[in-house]
């Protein structure tokens, strides 16, 4: 009895196949110009051809995400807050904040034992989201993945204090040109950025431990930012873009369960 | 008497020159990385238009303003923005109370009194969306001029199509699904002039909108906000025939005051 979880995101399509309580395989692509229907009907087939399952094998399929409601293929959809709670129960059960951060939005999410309890979802500005980060680095000629890296590598204490992310771009402009180096100028985007996020947490309330998941997870320039407003480590999951996803899947597996 | 007035804006940086009452230089450029750099280019182009052996010695008092006034070397004092756009506003239109100022950057709904003066204001200088900036992105993403903007955004096919991000980022991202779509250029920009009134609107609903109303500002120049404000507003707005000189020309009125009064 095989179950389908989809996370339709702005910058990717996250799938991830399960049996069982067991993760059968995953992928993710890039949304790219396609739409979330199209681009999601791909991605469940590179998942099911890595398990090489038939394609009629699925009981149900279960989508979260901004996208969700265009993936008119699945069974039903799920919000992110609960899917993101199941997922990091799973795999980081001390957690009880979770802090999803996208291409397009941020989602503070408080949970106790997989349940959603409380969440508050920012989506209106770019400032606090990957969007942002993407248009610092086409400024500075850096690569997205490196940015974080050579962000740890500031010594000057550099603000960039701009509150939205189109005057932010030409802030770094006038710290390029003032000279300033790209590791003191990545080391203020990402405090600035972590700052636009601290009241987002508070509003939720915040209750060790905390994980930061989603696609902007992997960036360890706004990892450390994070730790170091805290004042404390926070947690990462494994695989955090899929994170999702496993919640879309282990929700429709719950839905599948007999006795249910 | 001469005075004159310099408004270093974040995108465009404007002088005038007044000689006793009356405006002798209008001058424009846009804003340079370095702003010093800018108020010197532009002050000095507007001094070889009255004479070429003027320098900036030659005039009795300079009023500095814009979010660029701090930097100004050689003005005698600074004044904000939101003083100069009610000064000059009023200058062109006695009558005026309300005014609506759409710079590069910001956004400002000012309040003035029977002569000019401020007695209150609200703006949004946190956010692009609602400015000039948002327009300029606008355009550049569609490959028009930002002067083309305004006159086909009123000639819609369907109707303003609906942007409905709020954030000049999340906005343009819009605007390139739209366009994909096949969704017709006026369209589009039609959405995106209806997108700024919508963020304007609340800025002066807040205010309390008094007549005369008057609109400065680089954006004034862009019929297609304009004529959605005024239908909005049920309201004609009065608009200098040079809206972005509007700042400049009120720094060199406080500049001329200044100077009667020995201050």
């Amino acid at each position: 009895m095989s179950v389908a979880g989809i996370d339709s995101g702005l910058h990717a399509t996250k799938v991830v196949l399960m049996n069982n309580g067991e993760i059968l395989s995953k992928a993710v692509l890039t949304s790219g110009l396609e739409d979330a229907y199209t681009i999601a009907e791909r991605a469940l087939k590179i998942a099911m051809g890595q398990c090489a399952l038939p394609g009629d094998s699925y009981k149900y399929i279960l989508a979260t995400g901004q996208g969700k409601s265009h993936i008119t293929f699945a069974d039903e959809s799920a919000p992110d807050s609960i899917c993101l709670a199941r997922a990091v129960y799973k795999v980081l059960p001390s957690v009880h904040t979770i802090l999803d951060i996208g291409a397009a939005h941020t989602l503070v999410v408080k949970c106790s034992k997989g349940i959603a309890t409380g969440a508050v979802n920012s989506d209106k500005c770019a400032a606090g989201s990957g969007t942002y980060l993407e248009i610092v680095s086409a400024i500075l000629g850096v690569s997205f993945e490196n940015m974080g890296g050579i962000s740890l590598k500031s010594t000057e204490k550099i603000e960039v204090n701009s509150q939205c992310a189109v005057f932010a771009e030409s802030e770094i402009i006038s710290l390029v040109h003032s000279k300033k180096r790209i590791e003191d100028i990545l080391g203020g985007v990402y405090r600035g950025l972590a700052l636009r996020l601290y009241p987002q947490l508070l509003q939720v309330g915040l209750e060790k431990d905390i994980a930061l998941v989603g696609g902007m997870a992997q960036d360890i320039g706004l990892r450390s930012a994070i730790e170091e407003l805290l004042g404390h480590k926070i947690m990462f999951p494994e695989d955090p873009i899929t994170i999702g996803a496993l919640g879309a899947a282990i929700v429709a597996e719950e839905k599948v369960k007999p006795g249910k | 008497m001469i005075t004159a007035g310099i408004d270093i804006g974040s995108l465009s940086a404007n002088v005038v020159i007044l000689r006793d009452d009356k405006i002798t230089v209008l001058h424009n450029i846009r804003t340079g990385p370095d702003t010093c750099e800018t108020s010197w280019q532009v002050m000095k182009e507007a001094l070889a238009m009255i004479d070429r052996n003027f320098s900036v010695g030659s005039i009795d008092y300079i009023v500095a303003t814009g979010y660029g006034r701090v930097v100004v070397p050689f003005s005698n004092k600074t004044v904000t923005e939101i003083s100069c756009h009610a000064k000059g506003n009023h200058f062109f239109f006695p009558k005026v109370r309300t005014i609506l100022d759409m710079g590069g950057q910001d956004c400002k709904a000012i309040s003035c009194d029977e002569k000019g003066k401020v007695t209150n204001f609200i703006m949004n200088d946190k956010c692009a969306a609602g400015t000039g900036r948002y327009l300029e992105r606008v355009a550049s993403t569609l490959g028009i001029s930002l002067a083309d903007l305004g006159p086909l955004s009123l000639q819609t096919v369907k109707g303003p199509a609906d942007i409905s991000h709020y954030c000049a980022v999340f906005a343009q991202q819009d605007i390139l699904l739209l366009r994909r779509e096949g969704v017709h250029l006026s369209d589009i920009l039609a959405g995106a002039c209806e997108g700024i009134v919508k963020r304007i609107y609340p800025l002066l609903q807040q205010l309390g909108i008094r007549a005369d109303f008057a609109i400065s500002g680089g954006v004034a120049k862009n019929i297609g906000i304009v004529s959605r404000l005024e239908k909005k507003l049920g309201m004609k707005a009065n608009i200098a025939f040079d809206s972005q000189i509007v700042g400049a020309l009120g720094a060199a009125l406080f500049a001329r005051d200044f100077l009667l009064s020995g201050n």
